[in-house]
């Protein structure tokens, strides 16, 4: 039980390695639709329809302010589960390999020396795992909807 | 169910599994909880009742035996105000014990306890009124006032009288006692008769053994205290003062033992003994008869609340246990079910996958499945489908190319050998050539000499005659050489027809090279469409690929959500995602392949295009020899003709020296014509000197073109190998992949 691993989903965006809890996760599908909403606040892509679900699709790149070379490139979406936030989703570059990090490298990961904290765009970051071959950034889905939200009260105010 | 199983979605199913589970899980626990509050509800009614019951059951006993007890108490009590409280005692547990009975009567509920709860208190209201009774009768206590009575009177009296009768003389024998013959009862009798009368009444007074025995004791008491007082009133003595003693006391004694009869006639004590001990025990045991049938009765009660509360837990353990049970053999049915129709067609693909990657295109899964696994076996079926036209596109194309480039190849080996033979031609005509060339120089210096002999003629018209005989050796030379000139065109001639029909072979097999190379071109157009083709298949598969590595991530995700029951999935799901992979993988190998078969094609395109700018410069040439061949054959003829004129010429000159002999008038104006002749000749001379000069020329160009007909078709030579090669190759790439024979 102490040494279980901590499943995470990785994916690519503006060439980086990110990586989300698997547990977080309820399906990734691509070929979506999305419809643009106008005056969105920045970070929110549009609603895409699941199955006859409306679901809020945030861009991962815009909202971490990394370079887009070409807005078509992030096709993939990553939907959560209800219990992160209700019916959102994120668009990502591509789609991974699933990764086993025990939870000693976990523990190991940096958060404090990069002077993370909760609030702001910063608090998406929770910490970075090294892995064999390249760093994974893990991100908090769970701040991905507040963050909109206070986005979008600063922008109405 | 199988087509069922079959036909539903991957996740439908494991939502399925799972909804089947919980709801399993659900059902059990509900049932499992009602069951128990059940169970819990009924236990707490049965304890409260029996216990309630069972203790009012004890109290009741222990009250009966606290009457009992006191009853007893009052009755065995040696004083009266001691009797008096136990009575009190008994009486106020007698009441409670009412009351308790009256509690226990309502605490009876059922049906058939009616009855008994009246018994019972029918039972304790007989129980109390011989209680009453009984305790009535010990408070008179006329025993202990009996025995008071003899103790304190008649035992004392008793005593007296014996001490009296002991102390008395001895009577004199009844015939003596004349002097009084009423006294027949001597004072030694009346002691006597005094202690049997003691005796019989300590008898009485210690017998508690029996109405019967008791009364025959009474009665002989009595039997006995008549005959006593009998004695009494018949009793004198001698000694006057022995006789008014013992008449004193036995007064007092007739008097207190009256009084002792009273009372032991009584015998409250007795009776309420006997109360005690026959009714009041009979009324008891039945009290308690009915009290342990009550007992029993809880007993049985609180053995069916028992037995209630097991039948419960059973049913209830049995339910549990038959939902668990069922629950999980449902659970496993439906699982392997899931599991079969995941992993059989995931076997089916693993292996189809190894068989296309060690080319082997003929097998097929064929899965008549809906859900994603059949998508994607039908999907990897057409992958095959089309990989397999493709590759039968390939191989033919391949195979045109390998007969294409054979073709090509004994095309350039013609060539070759029609160039070998031209430039042999050529070189022939090179021959001849130079032989004219020399000849016509030889022709021209004689020319010359004719010039000059004219010139002489001209200066010396005097010395003609002399001159005639070198002018008609002169002549005959002229004619000599003119013939061997005329022979020698023959044969340049005769070598440019030959020369002319071997180009236009060669034209003829260059238009046919032309022909090879174009239909190669289109050949290799064709594979480098299949080519194309087959990229937009791989770029397909590529699609299926990472589309079904989303599917096995999807799939992976699911398995984590559904925990412990989704492990065997996720391992489902990863080979999956590693199929996917290699077919990706696949797909870029092929790719790759493609790329190698379009350079080659490319390449042999590129090849085939020099080959045919080649032979359309072969073409040309060939063209350009043709022409300057024919040029050649008109400047031939040209001279030929301009020879016989100088043949006709010199035998006009011939004529004219003949005539030079006839007639010297017409002399100067045949020299004249002669000189016009010769120069004519000369000029004719210089033409053909600058003709064959020309086709010297012209015939080292046809060499020259002839060398380069001949590097060329060996470049068409070598180019086709490399052709035979790449097909070759090509072919053997093709015939990696095994191909059905039908259908394509």
């Amino acid at each position: 039980m102490i040494d279980q691993p901590t499943m995470f989903c990785t994916f690519g965006a503006a060439g980086r390695l990110f990586g989300i809890p698997l547990a977080d996760i309820k399906e990734i599908t691509d070929d979506v639709t999305c419809t643009r909403i106008p005056h969105a606040p920045f970070g929110v892509r549009g609603y895409i329809n699941i199955r006859g679900q409306i679901i809020l699709g945030l861009d991962l790149k815009q909202l971490l302010e990394l370079p887009v070379v070409n807005a078509e490139d992030a096709r993939r979406l990553v939907i959560f589960k209800s219990a992160i936030g209700q019916s959102f989703g994120l668009f990502v570059d591509q789609v991974g390999e699933i990764v086993e990090v025990s939870s000693s490298d976990l523990e190991a990961g940096e958060s404090a020396r990069l002077g993370l904290t909760s609030n702001g765009r910063s608090g998406l970051i929770e910490r970075v795992v090294r892995l064999p071959e390249q760093l994974l950034v893990v991100l908090n889905p769970r701040k991905f909807l507040p963050i909109v939200e206070i986005e979008s009260q600063s922008t109405n105010t | 169910m199988k087509n069922i199983m079959k036909n539903l979605k991957l996740s439908t199913k494991l939502i399925l599994l799972t909804s089947i589970l919980s709801g399993f899980l659900l059902l059990t626990g509900w049932v499992g909880q009602t069951r128990l509050s059940t169970l819990n509800r009924n236990n707490e009614v049965w304890s409260k009742e029996t216990i309630t019951k069972v203790v009012a059951a004890a109290e009741v006993r222990s009250k009966l035996f606290e009457v009992i007890r006191s009853q007893k108490n009052a009755v065995l009590a040696r004083s009266d105000t001691e009797s008096a409280e136990f009575a009190v005692a008994s009486e106020a547990a007698a009441k409670d014990l009412r009351r308790l009975v009256e509690g226990l009567d309502n605490a009876l509920t059922a049906p058939n306890a009616k009855d008994l709860a009246a018994r019972l208190l029918d039972d304790v209201d007989v129980l109390s009124s011989l209680n009453k009774q009984c305790l009535e009768l010990t408070k008179q206590n006329t025993t202990i006032q009996a025995n008071a009575i003899l103790k304190k009177k008649i035992i004392p009296a008793v005593e007296r009288i014996v001490e009296i009768a002991d102390r008395s003389p001895e009577e004199s024998p009844p015939g003596t006692n004349a002097t009084s013959p009423r006294s027949s009862v001597t004072t030694k009798e009346v002691g006597k008769l005094a202690h049997g009368v003691l005796a019989s009444i300590a008898l009485q007074v210690i017998t508690t053994r029996g109405e019967a025995e008791f009364s025959q004791i009474e009665t002989e008491t009595q039997r006995k205290v008549a005959a006593f007082n009998i004695a009494i009133g018949t009793y004198s003595d001698q000694d006057r003062n022995t006789e008014s003693a013992i008449k004193a006391q036995a007064n007092g004694l007739r008097v207190d033992m009256d009084e002792f009869l009273r009372l032991s006639t009584a015998d409250s004590k007795a009776k309420s003994i006997a109360i005690s001990l026959k009714q009041s025990k009979e009324v008891t045991d039945e009290l308690l008869l009915h009290l342990n049938e009550i007992k029993t009765m809880f007993e049985r009660e609180a053995n069916d609340g028992v037995k209630a509360s097991q039948r419960i837990y059973n049913d209830s353990v049995l339910s549990i246990v038959g939902m668990t049970a069922s629950g999980l053999i449902l659970g496993f049915v439906a699982s392997f079910f899931v599991s079969r129709s995941v992993s059989r067609p995931i076997f089916l693909l693993k292996n189809l996958a190894v068989d296309m990657a060690s080319g082997n295109l003929m097998s097929r899964v064929n899965l008549l499945q809906k859900d994603e696994v059949g998508e994607l076996a039908t999907a990897t079926d057409s992958l095959a489908d089309s990989l397999a036209s493709v590759v039968k596109k390939i191989k033919n194309a391949s195979s045109e190319l390998v007969s294409s480039s054979s073709d090509l190849g004994s095309i350039a080996q013609s060539l070759i050998s029609q160039s070998a033979s031209t430039s042999t031609r050529a070189n022939d005509a090179s021959i001849s050539s130079v032989q004219l060339s020399t000849n016509i120089s030889t022709m021209s210096s004689a020319a010359e000499e004719l010039s000059i002999s004219f010139a002489a003629i001209s200066a010396a018209t005097e010395e003609m005659s002399v001159s005639v005989g070198a002018i008609s050796s002169a002549a005959e030379q002229t004619s000599n050489n003119v013939a061997a000139v005329s022979s020698a065109f023959h044969a340049i001639s005769d070598a440019f027809e030959q020369v002319l029909g071997n180009v236009r072979s060669g034209a003829q097999v260059a238009s046919n090279a032309s022909h090879m190379a174009d239909s190669a071109t289109s050949t290799m157009q064709l594979l480098d469409r299949s080519s194309t083709e087959i990229s937009k298949v791989t770029e397909t598969i590529k699609m299926i690929a990472l589309q079904t590595n989303l599917l096995a991530l999807n799939a992976t995700i699911e398995a984590a959500s559904a925990g412990e029951a989704g492990k065997g999935f996720a391992v489902v799901a990863h080979e999956i995602k590693q199929l996917a992979n290699q077919s990706a993988r696949a797909a870029e190998d092929i790719a790759t392949k493609i790329e190698g078969v379009q350079t080659g094609t490319r390449q042999a395109v590129g090849v085939i295009q020099q080959i045919a700018g080649v032979i359309k410069e072969i073409n040309a040439s060939a063209d350009g020899i043709s022409k300057s061949v024919e040029q050649q054959s008109r400047a031939a003829q040209t001279i030929s003709h301009n020879i016989h004129e100088a043949n006709s010429g010199v035998g006009q000159i011939a004529r004219s020296i003949a005539e030079v002999a006839a007639t010297a008038n017409d002399m100067a104006r045949s020299i004249a014509e002669a000189t016009r002749g010769a120069n004519d000749v000369s000029r004719n001379v210089g033409q053909a000197a600058l003709v064959a000069s020309s086709i010297a020329d012209t015939i080292g160009e046809v060499s020259k073109a002839t060398i380069e007909t001949n590097r060329s078709a060996n470049g068409v030579m070598t180019e086709s190998k490399d052709l035979s090669q790449l097909s070759v190759e090509l072919s053997q790439i093709a015939s990696q992949f095994q191909i059905p024979n039908n259908g394509l």
